[in-house]
This record gives structure tokens, sequence and C-alpha cells, in this order.
């Protein structure tokens, strides 16, 4: 068995008297596309945000590769090598498209501020090869031809995929996606199901997301994590963990749970 | 018609080189706070508490050094210490203030820039050795005016083009490079910046401090000027005519920030010379308030928006504006 890329340990998150996330685990072994699934309200994002350090754990430890990344700053985990999108998209929006992927892509610059106003040969060298890179990574999502629109201009789907191609752009090693799929048709969900495989296939990447829309989850991860009331209640293959009987109940209450395994 | 052509001497070559120079010195400060507000995203109504600082920080030098005849070498060296000693004073006030205050956002940010602003005018006008409200003389290292206005003003006309020239491409090619990405970003969706890598508080107290430091720049050209300096060339109003240029002009357009400082600049200029008649004179006190309404009903983006004068003259010729930043 190889090391996990990322070991997620008793993570407790608590924002006042609400406990959001309560001793979660998670350990996701390299090109693995893992799910994590959930009721509204579960505590998915919160698990997000502390693996990214846009929270800082109440308790708990979130290693990366072995090395403890929990209540870094965000910027830090980061450049160590996690990638996002957000629920709610947060693009940049005034920006162009080109643009929103060459930021991220020029972190680390490779070269200082005085190089940037002076413009020595360092300076042409460095932009060329982040320029490359982005237009890479705009085919990639298939938005190469809308570079220089602004992204707020972008149609919904585009935008999503474009969230995609900015978080690839510092070079990740882990992707964390939040709900991906939402407000997506059902062939922008085929299409986007094959862009994460693509990804995880070409670029050697690992997959963490949040998916609401069962038959997404199911088709492309191959494990689940399910979370409900800040506490994992199951894991394991989509196929057992559809069928397991605290996750129906989750989801569609006790009753329902009950019908289900009485015949 | 005759208060026009009795008004009309005025228009002689000291008036138009005031203008100029004065329209170059607030295109400059506008340049400065540009970066801060219109690219960055940080509001600040304080930038006059920088020029300020590197006005006095000047000025300070210049008394300081043992008398010299005008345009001498020792005047000249004088002339080079005291900008270094405006750009460093200016630069040092950008980060003492930044780092606590970059921690605030939005109407947070410009009060406390406004009181950082109001605190320096007070500090001058309390300090004995900055001679206080009277006002301190700074005494000419470049060149005797007396009997060579013309040469003078045509000397500082060039000083100030200069002065422009070289903020505006080094706030641009800032812009357009890696470092500048990650500072626009900033005013677009901080929390993304943050997640994405950047690190968002280097950033800000960078951006800060140099358009602190272009402050200060022009408080040192300002003191050899105008050969004096007081705390009222330093008042809030100078704050808010830098703000009102660089949102007249558009938040992150450069020439936006020269078109608005010329037209500001102009504006008030003929309206004091009385050429419209005495009564306009004082309708200057209202000239802000009328553009701002204007711009809100008639340009609520600004003159240029976030574009560049070139990107407009690119579209008539019917070729695709190129993605801001781009190299």
């Amino acid at each position: 068995m190889t090391a996990p890329l990322l070991d997620v340990e008793q993570l407790c998150k608590r924002f006042g008297g609400l406990e959001a996330v309560q001793k979660v685990c998670l350990h996701i072994e390299p090109g693995e596309i893992v799910a994590l699934i959930g009721p509204n309200g579960a505590g998915k994002t919160t698990c997000f945000n502390c693996i990214t350090g846009a929270d800082r754990p109440t308790a708990g430890d979130v290693r990366l590769d072995g090395r403890s990344i929990a209540g870094m700053p965000a910027w830090k985990v980061a450049q160590a090598g996690i990638g996002r999108t957000f629920q709610n998209i947060r693009l940049w929006r005034e920006m162009t498209v080109l643009d929103n992927v060459r930021t991220p892509a020029g972190i680390p610059s490779g070269y200082g501020l005085l190089s940037a106003v002076l413009r020595g040969p360092r300076f042409h060298a460095v932009e060329r090869d982040i320029e490359a890179r982005s237009r890479a990574l705009l085919a990639l999502v298939g938005l190469e031809e809308l570079a220089d629109a602004r992204a707020r201009e972008l149609p919904y789907g585009a935008q999503r995929r474009l969230e995609i191609a900015r978080a690839l752009a510092i070079r990740p090693r882990l992707l964390l996606l939040d709900e991906p799929a939402a407000g997506m048709n059902p062939s922008e969900k085929v299409e986007l199901a094959g862009l994460v495989r693509k990804v995880r296939d070409e670029l050697g990447l690992t997959v963490l997301l949040i998916e609401h829309d069962m038959k997404f989850v199911m088709g492309l991860s191959d494990r689940i994590y399910v979370l409900d009331h800040g506490e994992p209640i199951a894991q394991g293959r989509p196929e057992d963990v559809r069928r397991d009987p605290r996750v129906i109940e989750a989801y569609l209450g006790a009753p329902a749970a009950a019908a289900g395994e009485a015949p | 018609m005759a208060s026009l052509l009795a008004a009309g001497f005025q228009f002689t070559w000291p008036w138009f080189a005031d203008l100029l120079i004065l329209g170059a010195l607030y295109a400059t400060l506008a340049v400065g706070l540009n970066l801060v507000t219109g690219y960055a995203g940080m509001f600040s109504l304080g930038h006059h508490g920088f020029y300020a600082v590197g006005a006095y920080a000047a000025g300070f030098v210049v008394t300081e050094w043992s008398a010299v005849d005008p345009g001498s070498a020792s005047g000249l060296l004088c002339f080079a210490v005291s900008a270094g000693a405006a750009v460093v004073a200016a630069a040092c006030a950008g980060f003492l203030v930044g780092l606590p205050c970059l921690r605030l956002r939005g109407d947070y940010l410009a009060i406390a820039t406004l009181a950082f602003g109001e605190i320096v005018r007070i500090v001058i006008e309390n300090t004995p050795r900055l001679e206080g409200s009277l006002g301190l003389f700074v005494p000419r290292v470049l060149m005797d005016p007396t009997g060579r206005q013309g040469e003078f003003r045509l000397l500082f006309l060039g000083i100030a083009v200069v002065l422009l020239a070289a903020t505006a491409l080094l706030v641009r090619n800032l812009i357009r490079s890696a470092h500048g990405r990650s500072i626009v970003s900033l005013r677009e969706d901080e929390t993304a910046s943050e997640l994405l890598g950047v690190r968002t508080t280097a950033y800000k107290v960078r951006a800060f401090v140099l358009g602190a430091a272009i402050a200060g720049l022009c408080g040192w050209f300002y003191a050899h000027y105008n050969g004096s300096i007081g705390p009222r060339d330093f008042d809030m109003m100078v704050g808010i005519k830098i703000l009102l240029i660089v949102v007249l002009g558009g938040l992150g357009s450069l020439s936006g920030s020269f078109v608005a400082a010329f037209l500001l600049i102009g504006i008030e200029r003929l309206l004091t010379t009385g050429v419209f008649g005495e009564t306009l004179k004082e309708w200057m006190q209202v000239e802000y308030a009328l553009v701002l309404i204007l711009l809100m009903l008639l340009r609520p983006d600004g003159l240029l928006g976030k574009r560049e004068l070139s990107d407009l003259f690119r579209r008539r010729r019917g070729q695709p504006t190129p993605g801001r930043g781009a190299p």
C-alpha cells in the first residue's frame, strides 16, 4: 500500500456552540478520485476550509504527503500543492479568462518586483512560460477561444471550468472541487466527469470532491466518504455506500431506511 | 466681452505652465493612489498624508543643509538627497500605517487612512521645528527664480513630466506582471486570491507602500517648486481631490487619471482666474460636488472605466482588446 497523499486525522471544527465537523478522518491515496457527500449542513465545505487553511481546525491534524499543514495560512497550503474551486463561483470577475489562470500560474513569480518594473530578459522568459502553461490549461478545459473575454462574461458552465483551470494553475497535487456540477445540465455534467478523469489521468492528480448529484458521484468516484451533522457515518466504494442503511437514513430519514431494508 | 479681454492677458506662459505643472503633479499623485485604490482595491482617503510627509521630509533636509548657491553641485546634491529622504519617509509612513490598517476593509480602511492624514496635518501644525501653521520656507537649491520665472517654470515642468512618465511606467509595468496580477486579484476577490496562493497581506503592504512612496516624491517636488509648504497645502480636501481624480478617470485606468487630473485642475484654474466673472470664482467650492454628481449620473465607472486610452484607439481600428496585463 502506498502512503496516503492526504491524511486528515480526527479533524474537529467548532463555531461557538456548533460542532460543524467532529472527528473526521480522510485518507486519500495518490491518483484516487474521492467524493465527500452528505446532506446540506453536514460540514463538507467546512472540511474543505480546514484542509485548505481558510479555517483553522479546532483539533486534529491535516497532513499532505506526511507534512502537517493544519493551521498554515491558506496561501502556503495552496503553494504546498492543494488547489480548490468554490461552491459559489469566486472568479476574479473583471479580469480576463487568461489572467484568471495566469495569476496563480505566476506564483511564486520567478522574478522580483524590480525585474517586473525594469523588464529584464528573465522577466520575458518567465512570462512566456507562464502564458504558455496558462493557455495549455485553458485548452484542457476547452476555453482557449475565450482567453481574452472577461471572466464575468462567460456562461455559467464555462465559469465552473475556468475555476478548475485556475485551481490547476498552481500545479497542485491534490485538487479539491466544491460542488463542481452544481447548476450544470446533464450533458455538461458528463463533460465535467470526463474532465475530472482527464485531469487525474493526464496530470496525475488526486481529486477530492463535494457533490450532491448522486449519479455524478457514483459514476466518477473510486471511494466515497459520507458525513452527517459533522460526523463521518460511512465510507467505501460507491456501490457499498449506496446500500448503507445509515446513509439512506441520513438522506431520507429513518422510516425510509426501514422501508428500504424490509423487502 | 470686456471682462473676457481683461482676463485674456492672464492666459500667458506662466499661467499655462502652472496649469501643466499642477496637472502633472496631481496626475502623479493619482497614479500612486490608483495603484492602491484602483488596482489593489484598498479605499484610501489619506493619500495627502503621505504627500505631506514627503514634502516635509524634503523641506527638513533642505533647511538642515548648509546654505548653498542655487544650481551649484552642493545644491544638486541637496535636491537629490531630499528626494531620497522624501521617498524613504513616505514609504516608512506607508509601512507603519499599512501594517495595522490593511486588516481593515472598505469603509473602515477609508476612515483609518483619513484619520492618518489628519494626524499628519495636526502633528505638523504643532511642531515648532516645522514652523507649525506658519508654513516652512524651503530655500531654493536648484535654481533661483528671481528674474528668471520663465526658465524656472520650464525646468520644473520638465521635472514634473519626467516624474509623471516614470511613475506611470513603473505602475504600468508592475501591474502587467505576475506581481501585478496578484495585486489586481485582491481587488476582485481577496478570499479566492489567498486560497490560490497569493500572499495577500504582503501584496497589500507592497502596493500601499509603493503608493505612499510615489506621494512622497510628489511632496518633494511640490516643496521645491512652491518654495514653501504649510499644513494647509495638505488638508483633507487635497486627499479628496486626489481620490476624485482617480474615481473620475476610472479605478484601474492610468490614462484615465491623466485625463481627469488635467481636466479637474484645468477647471479649477479657469474658475480662479475669474474669466467667467467674479461670481464663478466662489463656485469653485461646488466643483467637486458637481463633478461627482455628473460622474454618478453619466459615467458611473469613471471616464475611462478600467480601460486605457490605447485600448480605445485599438478598438476603433477593429482589433481585439488585449487582456489586461499582457506583457
